[in-house]
């Protein structure tokens, strides 16, 4: 879980680097490799951005309450 | 800096402790063994819980770089679970995070560099696993 500013600067680097690597991979590997090694890389980028929504949905007064 | 570490040293240090870490380890090892079986294997990287303190590891995270040739299509049954994400959970509690050199060496170091960290934004050990 994200609790400041930081963490969520660190969580949206890190989701950027996902999709970089997913869109490269796209380009470089046959669409069936490519369907098969996206999966575990999607999901990462699919938690990782709930955090970052479920931090950025509340005020900061509400998190540190 | 990532150590590189003999299969068996990986044993020795993350997989006798407890019951939990003896099973991931007879896990880890099975697919590390498939996957040295294609003959395409470049590195694989051991990160997340398994190669640090916690008694209780959830599961074992690999990131495995193959050749750039290397294709999935036409691997049998057994070899071919290890890189269909789903199949390997279920029948080996081991995530494979894989993809071929051909990407470039660039967004390899950048998915090193977030399975460097685990999701409480600490630093997290990776170890390079060899036979």
């Amino acid at each position: 879980m994200i609790a400041n500013d930081d963490e969520l600067h660190q969580a949206e680097t890190a989701v950027q680097k996902l999709w970089r690597f997913l869109e490269q991979a796209r380009q470089t590997h046959a669409r069936t490799d490519y369907e098969r090694l996206a999966a575990p890389y999607l999901l990462q980028i699919q938690d990782r951005q709930q955090e970052i929504l479920a931090y950025l949905s509340t005020r900061p007064e509400v998190l540190r309450a | 800096m990532i150590e590189v570490v003999p299969l068996s040293k990986i044993r020795e240090r993350f997989g006798t402790s407890t019951p939990r870490r003896q099973f991931l380890y007879e896990r880890l090892r099975a697919v590390v063994t498939r996957l040295h079986e294609t003959g395409q294997v470049r590195h694989i990287y051991l990160f997340g819980s398994f190669p640090t303190e916690a008694a209780l590891p959830n599961d074992v995270d690999l990131f495995v770089v193959m050749a750039a040739g290397f294709h999935t299509t036409g691997l049998p049954d057994e070899l071919l679970a290890v890189f269909v994400h789903d199949s390997c959970r279920i029948r080996y509690n081991v995530d494979v995070f894989w993809v071929t050199e051909s990407i470039g060496a660039e967004h390899i170091a950048d998915a090193l560099a977030v399975f460097s960290r685990d999701r409480q934004f600490r630093s997290q050990p990776i170890v390079e696993v060899i036979l």
